[in-house]
């Protein structure tokens, strides 16, 4: 049953991947090529070909998944022995960790890269399981600051302060902390 | 002659206070990375890119060769120690060498093994780069669009041949990766291609961009919805410390390590493969010809000549890059990165235009190596401690550096956007197993195989048979072709056998 269900969610994906294709195709076939002489080889072949190709392994993969199922991993003539059991996987946890990631990239661009760090350093570490709450604020303030010297002081990236208020608000902490 | 006063003149210049101190922080940066499960020694080359930008191109060469030759080697330290390889190239020598620790009590003799022959593997495999490119160079010179898209359609296509669980996937995977090459602006015409009117597309996807996203960030997303929260166990020694083995010892394992520097310099010159590869093959090439020696259970020959070829592919990925700009790994292929911010192109006419910079190269390689030894002595008590730390703070500060390496390559904000979409990438191929590494392979090569191509083309009139009438591009397509074809042929015989 299980082994169905992978086959199953494999051809949904390769679905996905011709479908998708398809759609990239009609897009190539109208890209556009000025001054393009006769037989000169334009700027749509390449694309198109890869898409042919790429089209033609996944409907040959789904033909050959619906024919024969998952194929089984390859024997090896070594065995390895492990101490640790496979780990449980928390699909909770990590759709949190997928918001959290895009909510820093956000957090980056609109309160600046210091808070936004700041906070993703306490936020992330505390979804990772690691619950000394303590620590945690010390190792996220300390990290902040010594990741914000070193970048925007010594290495002089221009990391970004945020809009509005969180610009004035990053601009005010780099004067305090002696950034410039 | 001329060549050893560029080779002095090398050794000079590697040797510069800044030079030295690049390879050491290099190495020990390379070590770190090769030793965390979260991050791998190209991630690490990956971030400190975008630094080197205020470097002179030498010190940052050199502090990224640093960082592939210490990476190399130092995902053999948790293997041996908590069977826990820190990379892909070194889940041979985790075999062998956690059961030399575990079950024959040779842990330390083991990391002493894994030093020297990494060290052993990295010079003579830089000797080889030394000597041979020079010659190679000149032969590369006289190639035209024609041999070099054979020589990167060869690199594609030994992704096929090297692919373990599924061809088909592997080749999806490259097939993907060379479609993203192509978003951006046609570089023949101007125009764009599947930019769909947004400015954010035009500028293209940045191949570090995607290595970051696929590698780092999908790798902590893997990590975190998995329920461990630290790393390791019991190391199983009382006092983890190296024992250097005795040149007489090391001798008495000439074999494997001859043959682990000869395929893993071949297999590092090949775009297709890199260090797992050349490790993986140069095992199984060991187990074929050990005769009566249980692999599995503790075997030296067994550790000793894989370690040898995942540092001896690090020469032969720096050859290739050097003398044909197609770099042979994905380490070389980000300090490839390194040589276009600085506006220089690798390839035949850097031997003519910078001498004294390849050479220093070479010598700074040579000298990486020796400071390993040194270094490495006393890496494997520091990185067992380090190695507990809570894998949550790790992870953190990892996708921190990664948002900021993103970021840093062309101070837009949109690059960070990409690099989390595509750690979402990365998480999804690794669940549905599909190889990831084949659709960087792609990124970086597929741009260069449509520009040969079209040129080709453009100047023989799209006369398809120049690629066979020519005899260096007929031998290397038929070696491709040999090399997509093998698999299936392969997988047909065994199901008959069954």
């Amino acid at each position: 049953m299980q082994r169905n269900r992978e086959v199953f969610v494999q051809i949904g994906w390769l679905v996905l991947i011709v479908a998708f294709c398809v759609a990239l195709y009609i897009n190539a076939c109208a890209i556009a090529a000025p001054g393009k002489l006769p037989g000169q080889l334009g700027p749509d072949m390449w694309p198109r070909m890869l898409l042919t190709l790429l089209m033609f392994l996944s409907v040959a993969k789904i033909i050959a998944l619906l024919i024969q199922g998952e194929q089984p991993k390859p024997e090896t003539a070594v065995t390895v022995e492990t101490d640790s059991e496979e780990p449980r996987r928390n699909s909770k946890v990590l759709g949190i960790a997928i918001l959290v990631l895009f909510g820093f990239v956000a957090a980056i661009e609109i309160m600046g890269f210091m808070t936004g760090c700041l906070a993703f350093l306490a936020v992330f570490t505390y979804l990772g399981r690691w619950r000394n709450k303590k620590a945690l604020l010390l190792i996220s303030t300390v990290g902040t600051l010594f990741i914000t010297f070193l970048f925007v002081k010594w290495i002089y990236i221009p990391l970004p302060r945020g809009r509005f208020f969180f610009h004035d608000l990053t601009t005010a902490l780099y004067k305090l902390l002696g950034i410039f | 002659m001329e060549a050893n006063t560029f080779l002095w003149a090398g050794f000079v210049g590697a040797l510069h206070p800044l030079n030295l101190l690049m390879m050491v922080v290099g190495l020990a940066i390379g070590m770190l990375a090769g030793v965390l499960p979260g991050i791998t020694m190209v991630n690490a080359i990956v971030l400190v890119l975008p630094f080197t930008y205020f470097m002179d191109l030498a010190p940052a060469i050199l502090l990224m060769v640093g960082i592939y030759c210490g990476g190399c080697y130092a995902g053999t330290i948790t293997g041996i120690l908590f069977n826990i390889p820190g990379d892909p190239m070194n889940v041979p020598q985790t075999w062998e060498g956690y059961a030399l620790n575990k079950k024959k009590g040779q842990g330390s003799l083991a990391l002493g093994m894994a030093i020297t022959t990494s060290a052993i593997g990295g010079l003579a495999s830089g000797l080889v780069m030394t000597f041979a490119s020079p010659p190679f160079s000149r032969l590369a010179l006289k190639f035209s669009t024609v041999e070099y898209f054979a020589v990167v359609f060869f690199g594609l296509a030994s992704v096929v041949a090297l692919a373990d669980r599924s061809v088909v996937y592997a080749i999806i995977s490259l097939v993907i990766g060379m479609l993203l090459a192509t978003v951006g602006l046609d570089p023949h015409f101007g125009t764009g291609r599947f930019c769909f009117g947004t400015s954010m597309l035009e500028s293209g996807i940045d191949f570090i961009i995607v290595m970051i996203g696929l590698f780092a960030i999908g790798e902590v997303l893997d990590n975190i919805e998995q329920e461990n929260t630290t790393l390791t166990g019991n190391t199983g020694m009382s006092k983890v410390r190296t024992d250097m083995p005795s040149p007489r010892y090391i001798y008495s394992f000439k074999g494997p390590i001859l043959r682990g520097l000869a395929i893993g310099t071949i297999m590092g010159a090949i775009p297709g493969a890199g260090a797992a590869i050349a490790a993986f093959i140069t095992y199984g090439v060991e187990r074929q010809i050990s005769k009566g020696e249980q692999f599995g259970t503790g075997s030296m020959a067994g550790l000793a000549a894989p370690e040898t070829a995942a540092n001896a592919s690090t020469g032969g990925a720096m050859m290739s890059l050097l003398t044909l700009g197609i770099p042979g790994s994905a380490a070389a292929a980000v300090m490839l990165g390194a040589f276009k911010l600085k506006g220089i192109n690798p390839g035949p006419m850097l031997f003519l235009q910078n001498e004294v910079l390849v050479y220093t190269i070479f010598a700074g390689f040579l000298l990486t190596n020796l400071i390993m030894i040194f270094m490495g002595i006393g890496a494997a008590k520091v990185f067992a401690q380090l190695l507990r730390a809570p894998q949550a703070i790790l992870a953190s500060f990892i996708v921190v550096f990664c948002s900021i390496g993103a970021f840093a390559l062309r101070n837009d904000i949109n690059d960070v956007w990409f690099a989390m979409v595509f750690g979402l990438v990365g998480y999804g191929m690794r669940r549905l197993d599909i190889p990831v590494a084949p659709l960087i392979l792609g990124l970086i090569l597929g741009p260069l195989a449509e520009d040969y191509f079209r040129v080709s083309m453009a100047m023989h009139e799209n006369d398809l048979t120049v690629f066979f009438t020519r005899p260096l591009s007929a031998i290397l397509l038929t070696l491709s072709f040999i090399c997509i074809v093998y698999p299936f042929v392969k997988g047909a015989f065994s199901k008959k056998e069954r």
